[in-house]
């Protein structure tokens, strides 16, 4: 991985942004690759220099061809992180909590093939965050060395903070990193007021200015982690301006070196 | 507790052929190997509590790595499920999946011409996507035109199955008959139900899972009438419960002899062309 010189990575950008946040991606035959990704590239948001971002996988795509859908879009994923112009630090992969012995299949390739880790969205993915299924999957992930992103969106009770530290403790000491949690004013008091498992990140998707000391204080500096979370066009058109505006509450750590750390952890691996 | 029946036809018209990934209790997958067996304790539960019949659904969270050509097999599977006892089980709704797309079209005239299903259910926090997405008005406006009625699941709390996106649906198919499903696991959750219902009157509410107890079904009775209360248990495989709670609600509730009929089987046989027995 080579290090970028940035003031951030960005550490939640998906690829593939619908019009709006339930649109279903058709992902492309893979000789259909190369002009998807140039749409693609060109609807993502733009990166200051030296900036980078992760590169997560769209969250709702079209699955009627089962774990055959899921490779094509982890193939999608690889050669979207070899194209510059995308500015990737970092790729992740999804598997299916549904998809039972393909879906660990399908981790052990992705981790050969060298993306840097899954994404779990159990609203998406119609499981509960803490279903021994996907405990198992993360596990295994944490194994081949894969770095678990798992989506934690406020109000839903599929990925409801409690099954988000459940699946945390049980799966500890691998780094999983909740995303969206903190953009919800409920959420941050219970984050604030409880504790969470050690290996149990955050990432900033969604947070106020005003959040960021309180959880600073709680979770320290290390388990933040900077992400924008644009996962549609609309969300997209946002990144920009909050970036600016988040930059000198958050500081190097947040921005980009706890996610290095997180990185490189599995680049060494 | 075995309930003294009188002359009730009851069936039951919310049962599930499978289980649940992740709820203790609920132990997931029934291969067709064991369909016999899951019929007998199936059967030996409905007999204890005097129901004669049932509608069967499968359970919605199952394994999935061939995508479609998974969903076909449970589909299968339940038709085979209930030509094991068609007297008993009386009725057999499939599964479709949203993440499926438009595929899903071609799995709909399936149920309908080659497995004789009578319509198609969901449980949208199993399933991965809103209740209201442009697929799940395409599937309806399919079943519509075939006669299928579709039957969707809105608990409490759960992701995508809010009483708000349950009536955009019904209001794009006021002809067509939408089975609300769990909606008195929660005060707020059922008075949102009953709301929608008045406005919607294609909106047919049932009893599983309630925690509204008896005075739940008087209230449903009093706001939207008997016709459109249906008696539901949330029966999964190998389950034997000790009670069953809906059924002890219905039967205490202070509604009228006939208004029980009704809600017990009267009801659910009319939406569907059922016989009533002789």
């Amino acid at each position: 991985m080579t290090e970028p010189v940035g003031s951030f990575i960005d550490l939640h950008q998906h690829l593939g942004l619908g019009r709006g946040e339930f649109d279903l991606i058709e992902i492309p035959d893979e000789d259909a690759f190369a002009g998807w990704l140039d749409h693609a590239a060109a609807t993502m948001p733009r990166l200051p220099h030296g900036c980078a971002r992760a590169l997560l996988p769209p969250i709702y795509f079209q699955s009627a061809g089962g774990a055959e859908d899921v490779r094509r879009l982890n193939d999608l994923m690889l050669a979207a992180a070899a194209r510059p112009e995308l500015s990737a630090v970092a790729a992740f992969g999804v598997v299916e909590p549904h998809h039972g012995e393909a879906a660990f299949a399908e981790l052990d390739r992705i981790a050969r093939l060298g993306l840097d880790g899954v994404v779990f969205s159990p609203r998406a993915q119609g499981v509960f965050a803490n279903t021994p299924e996907l405990v198992a999957l993360v596990k295994h992930a944490a194994t081949r060395g894969l770095l678990t992103l798992v989506h934690a969106t406020p109000r839903s009770g599929n990925e409801t903070l409690w099954r988000i530290r459940d699946l945390a403790e049980q799966c500890a000491p691998a780094p999983i990193v909740a995303l969206g949690a903190l953009g919800d004013w409920e959420t941050v008091l219970a984050v604030t007021a409880g504790e969470s498992p050690r290996n149990l990140h955050y990432d900033t998707a969604g947070i106020a200015v005003a959040a960021v000391a309180g959880l600073v204080k709680r979770l320290t500096t290390e388990r933040l982690l900077y992400g924008s979370g644009a996962h549609d066009a609309a969300r997209a058109a946002l990144v920009g301006p909050l970036q600016q505006h988040l930059a000198e509450e958050l500081g190097p750590a947040i921005l980009r070196d706890n996610a290095l750390r997180l990185l490189g952890a599995r680049a060494a691996t | 507790m075995i309930m003294p029946q009188r002359d009730f036809d009851i069936l039951d018209s919310h049962q599930h052929v499978g289980g649940v990934f992740g709820v203790p209790g609920m132990s997931g997958e029934v291969s067709e190997s064991q369909f016999a067996d899951d019929l007998r304790v199936r059967l030996e539960v409905m007999d204890r509590y005097g129901v004669r019949q049932a509608l069967l659904m499968p359970g919605h969270s199952y394994m999935k790595p061939r995508g479609i050509a998974d969903t076909r097999v449970i589909n299968d599977g339940l038709a085979a499920y209930q030509r094991l006892a068609p007297g008993r089980i009386a009725l057999a709704i499939g599964v479709l999946e949203p993440r499926h797309g438009l595929d899903g079209l071609g799995e709909i005239d399936r149920m309908h011409g080659e497995l004789g299903l009578r319509g198609a259910s969901w449980h949208h926090r199993q399933q991965g996507l809103p209740m209201d997405h442009p697929v799940m008005f395409a599937c309806l406006e399919r079943m519509a035109a075939l006669g299928l009625v579709p039957m969707i699941h809105c608990f409490s709390g759960a992701d995508f199955e809010e009483i708000w996106r349950l009536r955009r649906l019904a209001e794009a198919f006021p002809e067509m008959p939408v089975l609300c499903l769990d909606s008195m696991t929660h005060p707020v959750q059922f008075e949102a139900a009953l709301a929608a219902a008045e406005r919607a009157t294609n909106i047919i509410i049932d009893t599983t899972s309630s925690v509204m107890g008896p005075d739940g079904v008087r209230a449903c009775v009093e706001r939207l009438g008997a016709e459109r209360l249906l008696f539901g248990t949330n029966l999964y495989s190998w389950q034997q419960p000790q009670h069953l709670g809906e059924l002890e609600d219905v039967l205490a509730a202070q509604v009228g002899d006939d208004a029980k009929a009704l809600i017990l089987g009267g009801n659910v046989r009319r939406i569907f062309g059922l016989q009533t027995a002789a």
